[in-house]
């Protein structure tokens, strides 16, 4: 059962496109994450679905209703959606206490009393915040503000709750632990959640599914995992996790497999991507490359990370720069000559980064 | 889509819609067509006598450029007492504060009286100088367009101290301190950080003085004539003297023409008005400036400079009023307590009083709903045609009051809605005037909080009303209050709109005040607004008592 | 919320006032009972001589508007834009103005009985209107600042003071315009460029001439009697000269508006103000009385013992326009 339906919506400011055709679909109990660069329009389809915007074209479903169509010219207004949301720099009001925050969405429902007080408590006590619940926001630090923020979107129950960079002005232990907090919380009430962030590690860390966006379009829709492993093209690519981008030429093609040729004549088969034959590039990721003393490339070692389980080289083959992970058992000094070999590679037929 | 969940923003945009059409829009219209009008024929014939007679162009550029000049010197003057007054640790500056407002309370023509009487060639500091020096003149001229200049600053720098003032209140400390923690000493600061985000307050309530010099006639009047130095406003009343009623509007045409090209000027600087949202969701602490040093000498500057240009045209407002005539001898015999008798026995002042209350808290509380009303529509829900209605609601402030009084005999005055001869006709005529001041106060408090804090409601479910009322209104708050004084005090001594529209017992105290100075009876005249400013001073004190503070200023 | 209490009960206030105040219902005409003033002879004259007069007919009741004769003028011409002028009497200072009314027929003719003890030169002969008071242009002087000895005796010594000298602005005072009608008809513009070469001041009007003249700004001004004897009576050092040419009378006319809807009421008011008991009335308010049998206020010449120059009605409001634009390219700019 999906919750949130978004079929090609288009928004388009005086000048600016901001999303463009975007289609995607959050199921039940889906923490489903929309990431890219700042600037890319991830807030703009979000606030699309929040009602906070006006969709230039395409159709919005939340649950099972209808809630933006340009054709049927429908566009529900906010306060009618049953949703909660979660803004980056919190908007909790200052002249309101902790409690009057929170409790304001049911307030406005005209719930009775005893109702609200109950429903305030769990509210306050899902986010730790029973002890603060008299103060008023500048009495508070960011991070509580922030579970303030998140109290009140999830006092009514909505159906989905939508989250734009909630955890981009707190500190990184207090972003860490939020996050475990937000996953443990959806887990708890199962309630659909539609993400945006820049951070990928975020955005990989919680989502059951992710939509990879740039430009104002979306590029990639998958699991974590699909995308890290299978990115689509080398925006996606790049844009996750760490990626090297080796220049290559394609000199044979046979049954989905292509055989390239790189770093001085080594020669590799990959899949096949399809395209013209000739110059193109490989990625692999740091760790998909294995270092040893022996190894059919070789290189240099320039520099080296410790970074605690991992050891991040960075090397040098035939000029090319390269990242490289390696478990800690095994560890090379700086300037000694190694080789290596890549285990997974995915091959590029176009130009480096380009949309896609 | 059913009925219930229809947007309610576009129900309220109409009826805002409607008000502005019958307050501002109707009337004026119903004056502007008759500029092209000769015995009943279409004709350019009085714009042609504008632009064809000396006396008229050069009246516009008088206009522009003395209104320019005020304006600059009330940004100047506003915006330094704004910020020694909120973000300051200077002693007294809550009384400084109240000190400030108060000349805004005295007419126009008040005000410039008060002046003359000061600094005029026999004006008590004028004698006081001579009496120093020897000499046998002061060596200023206050009837000059320099003297107008001075006494439009003192009259209208109250409206960019206000706006900056609210804007500072309401400015996030953090800002300041990061340009602190940055290294950048306190002026730097506030050149490089505090005056750029307090820049479009300070336009605005720049634009607000300059439009308000422009359509100023009490004291172009009375300090102009003598230099023959004359301005768009007192061509106007000329024209009405002729009387030339085509000429008449179409001047007051182009008093709205100057005011409009800087009203959208003031727009085109304040586009990409997001940059100045200074309430943020993130709620911080207000901090204050340590002066150090400079306290004691930036006190004692700004307390000379208060009781000059407030407390000073106050007393010797009172002091004529305690004087058996103008100009007597300043010994015991000539003072007297007659014309305050006088004035509290006259039954006209006493009802004049009251209907001036009524009608000033009225126009303020409408004026102050819809100026918010009409700033929502445009800053926040930025609904299509809000920008237009914005405009139109603030055009007024551009008209001479006399041309506006005329639209509204033009439009009120004839069945089916004839409110001509009742207190009605002057209520609406005030709603127009003073609406203006309300959409620019409240469209600055408005801008000033991020948009996030209303949609946060609307996420919450919260309905129209409901987030007026439970979000924008109180964060609003303190620049509503603000406003509404701004309305209230002008309001309570407005003369040229009710001097044409009152009837039997619908008398103003502007209209008491003048009727009584026309008369000669000057001191009689200046006892009642000494009793006005009073009922002010107390009425404030009062405020503040009860709103500890919150209210009032 | 509080904010909302606040606004709340401040609407109910104010909602309340209305019933405590008369004034915001327009009082509607019974018959016979109403008539509307506009005048601008000062407030608190016309006051107390509306008073007077319901003393004496209690079933009427005489509403009075007063302002300025700039501003009553705006709003008679913003009346007949919208279907009429809506006053039943006017009584200005402004006589030229009638003549106009007269030319575009809308007064209502009426020759009061009292009529017959009023001079001619002093009332329309058809009864259109009558003048109800005299006001005098003379010269006034402020003895701390010129001698009277050295004040000037004559019209024609005016100028001579320059920048000592004060004058109102006939583009705003019907009284001024009058004044300057006279002295065009007789002399030519020659009079005021004199004044303009030597530096005479020009100002609002007759009453801010007085008071500048009381406040030392001024040795002499041109002003109207009756505010220099208010000046006089409190104490300013000031003196009226007559001057020798003959002061300049500018009769303040009663009329009726042709629309009336209560004539009977205003035709009882006109008569009050030129019977003998109401002028006597006017000569307690300091007024000179336009009746040869009443005598003038102590202190004050009666009308046969002050040298008039004659006034050229017609002349001025047929010529008012080209009047105007002269005196404002010779004195005003
Ligand atoms: N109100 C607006 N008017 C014009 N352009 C806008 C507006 N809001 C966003 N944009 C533009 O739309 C694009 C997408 O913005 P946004 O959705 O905020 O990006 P992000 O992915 O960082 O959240 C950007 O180029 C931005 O400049
Ligand atoms: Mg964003």
């Amino acid at each position: 059962m999906e919750k949130i339906r978004v079929l090609s919506l288009t928004k388009r400011y005086r000048n600016v496109l901001a999303v463009e055709s975007a289609t995607l679909s959050v199921g039940d109990k889906e923490f489903f994450s929309l990431l890219g660069p700042s600037g890319c329009g991830k807030s703009t389809l979000l606030r699309c679905v929040a009602g906070l915007e006006e969709p230039t074209q395409g159709e919005i479903y939340i649950g099972e209703s209808l809630v933006n169509s340009t054709a049927e010219r429908i566009n529900v207004p906010t306060e009618f959606r049953p949703i909660g949301m979660v803004f980056q720099n919190y908007a909790v009001w200052p002249h309101m206490t902790v409690e009057e925050n929170v409790a304001y969405p049911l307030k406005v429902k005209k719930l009775p009393k005893e109702i609200i007080r109950r429903k305030l408590e769990e509210a306050l006590q899902a986010v730790g915040l029973q002890h603060l619940a008299q103060r008023y926001p500048s009495q508070l630090s960011g991070g509580e503000q922030q579970r303030v923020s998140l109290a009140r979107a999830l006092i009514k129950e909505p159906e989905v709750l939508l989250l734009d960079e909630p955890l981009s002005n707190l500190d990184a232990k207090l972003r860490e632990q939020m996050r475990f907090e937000l996953k443990d919380l959806q887990r708890r009430t199962g309630i659909p959640i539609l993400y945006v962030t820049h951070d990928q590690t975020e955005a990989l860390a919680m989502s059951d599914r992710l939509a990879v966006m740039n430009a104002g379009r979306i590029i990639q829709i998958g699991t974590p995992a699909e995308i890290y492993t299978r990115p689509v093209n080398q925006f996606v690519a790049d844009f996750i996790g760490l990626m090297n981008f080796v220049p290559c030429r394609v000199i044979e093609r046979s049954g989905g497999a292509a055989t390239v040729e790189l770093l001085g004549g080594h020669r590799l088969t990959v899949a096949d991507p399809g395209g013209r034959d000739g110059e193109a590039a490989l990625a692999a990721r740091p760790e998909d490359i294995a270092l040893g003393r022996t190894g059919p490339i070789r290189c240099r070692v320039a520099a080296k990370n410790y970074l605690g389980n991992l050891i991040d080289y960075k090397v040098v083959a035939s000029g090319q720069v390269l990242r490289v992970q390696t478990p800690n058992t095994e560890v090379f000094r700086e300037g000694e000559d190694l080789g290596l070999s890549i285990q997974r590679a995915i091959l590029f037929a176009s130009d480096r980064r380009s949309r896609g | 889509m059913t009925a219930s969940k229809l947007d309610r923003r576009y129900l309220l945009m109409a009826a805002t819609g409607l008000f502005v059409l019958l307050v501002v829009v109707y009337p004026l219209w119903q004056v502007f067509f008759r500029s092209f009008l000769d015995a009943g024929a279409f004709s350019l014939k009085s714009y042609h006598k504008v632009f064809s007679n000396p006396t008229y162009y050069r009246a516009i550029l008088n206009s522009v450029w003395v209104s320019l000049a005020t304006a600059a010197s009330c940004m100047v003057v506003g915006t330094l007492l704004a910020f020694l007054a909120v973000r300051t640790d200077l002693p007294y500056k809550k009384a400084l504060r109240s000190l400030i407002v108060l000349p805004y309370a005295l007419p126009s023509f008040f005000a410039a009286i008060a002046w003359i009487q000061l600094l005029g060639p026999q004006g008590y500091l004028a004698r006081f100088f001579m009496q120093l020096s020897g000499r046998e003149a002061a060596p200023w001229n206050i009837y000059s367009a320099a003297g107008i200049v001075f006494v439009l600053t003192v009259h209208y720098f109250v409206l960019v101290f206000i706006t900056v003032a609210g804007a500072l209140e309401r400015m996030d400390a953090s800002l300041e301190e990061a340009a602190r923690a940055s290294g950048a000493g306190t002026f730097r600061i506030m050149r490089e950080i505090t005056l750029p985000l307090v820049l479009p307050a300070i336009l605005a309530g720049g634009l607000l003085a300059f439009i308000g010099s422009l359509a100023n006639f009490g004291i172009p009047a009375l300090l102009g004539m003598r230099a023959r130095f004359f301005v768009l406003t007192t061509s106007v009343y000329y024209a009405l003297a002729i009387p030339d009623f085509a000429l008449a509007t179409a001047l007051s045409s182009m008093l709205v023409a100057v005011a409009l090209v800087f009203m959208c000027l003031q727009l085109g600087i304040q586009r990409g008005e997001g940059r100045y949202t200074v309430i943020s969701g993130k709620s911080v602490r207000p901090s204050e400036l340590k002066l150090r040093s400079t306290r004691v000498p930036l006190f004692l500057g700004a307390t000379v400079f208060v009781v000059f240009i407030s407390i000073i045209p106050i007393l010797s407002m009172a002091l004529t009023a305690l004087l058996t005539y103008w100009g007597a001898p300043l010994k015991q015999a000539s003072f007297t307590l007659d014309h305050f008798a006088y004035i509290l026995k006259l039954e006209a002042a006493r009802r004049a009083v009251l209907n001036s209350l009524f009608l000033a808290a009225l126009a303020a509380t409408i004026t102050t709903v819809a100026g918010v009303l009409i700033s929502y529509m445009h800053v926040k829900a930025k609904l299509k045609g809000s920008r237009a209605l914005d405009f139109l609601a603030t055009i007024p402030y551009a008209v001479p009051h006399t041309v506006i009084a005329i639209a509204m005999i033009l439009a009120w005055a004839r069945p089916p809605a004839s409110l001509y001869g009742t207190l009605w006709i002057i209520l609406v005529a005030y709603l127009a005037v003073y609406l203006p001041f309300a959409v620019r106060t409240t469209h600055s408090t408005l801008q000033q909080v991020h948009d996030s804090l209303e949609e946060a409601a609307r996420v919450s479910g919260a309905k129209l009303l409901a987030r007026l009322r439970d979000i924008l209104l109180p964060l609003a708050r303190p620049g509503m209050i603000a406003g509404w004084i701004l309305v209230f005090m002008p309001a309570l001594r407005e003369l040229t709109v009710s001097i044409l529209l009152y009837a039997h017992r619908t008398e103003t105290i502007g209209v008491t005040v003048y009727n009584l100075q026309d008369a000669g009876y000057r001191e009689v005249a200046a006892a009642l607004a000494s009793i006005v400013m009073g009922l002010l001073i107390v009425g404030n004190f009062v405020i503040r008592r009860l709103t500890g503070g919150a209210a009032g200023f | 919320m509080k904010f909302s209490k606040a606004l709340l009960s401040s609407l109910a206030v104010t909602a309340l006032i209305p019933f405590f105040n008369p004034g915001l219902v327009s009082a509607q005409a019974k018959p016979g009972g109403r008539t509307l003033l506009y005048t601008s002879v000062p407030q608190e004259l016309a006051t107390r001589f509306g008073d007077a007069f319901m003393k004496t007919r209690p079933e009427i009741k005489v509403e009075i508007y007063r302002a300025g004769s700039t501003e009553i003028g705006t709003k008679l011409a913003a009346e007949r834009e919208v279907g009429g002028i809506r006053a039943d009497l006017l009584w200005l200072a402004d006589a030229p103005v009638y003549y106009e009314l007269k030319a575009k027929g809308e007064l209502l003719a009426y020759i009061s009985p009292e009529a017959k003890h009023i001079p001619a030169d002093l009332k329309d002969p058809n009864g259109y209107f009558t003048a109800g008071r005299l006001i005098n242009m003379i010269i006034a002087v402020n003895q701390e600042v010129v001698p009277l000895k050295d004040a000037p005796k004559a019209w024609k010594d005016f100028p001579d003071l320059g920048k000592k000298a004060v004058m109102g602005n006939p583009l705003y005072s019907g009284s001024n315009f009058v004044t300057v009608a006279v002295f065009v008809k007789q002399d030519g513009w020659g009079w005021f460029e004199r004044a303009r070469a030597k530096g005479v001041a020009i100002v609002r009007g007759n009453s801010e001439a007085a008071s500048a003249l009381a406040g030392k700004e001024f040795g002499i001004a041109m002003t109207l009697d009756y505010i220099v004897s208010g000046l006089i009576k409190k104490g300013a050092p000031l003196a009226i000269v007559w001057p020798a040419e003959g002061a300049i009378s500018v009769p303040s006319p009663i009329a009726i508006i042709k629309g009336t809807k209560n004539p009977d009421a205003s035709k009882a008011f006109v008569d009050y103000v030129l019977s003998k008991e109401g002028q006597q009335f006017l000569v307690t308010q300091e007024v000179i009385p336009v009746r040869g049998d009443v005598n003038p206020p102590k202190g004050q010449p009666s009308a046969s013992q002050i040298k008039f120059l004659p006034i050229p009605y017609e002349w001025a409001a047929e010529n008012a326009a080209a009047i105007r634009e002269r005196f404002e390219k010779i004195m005003l700019q």
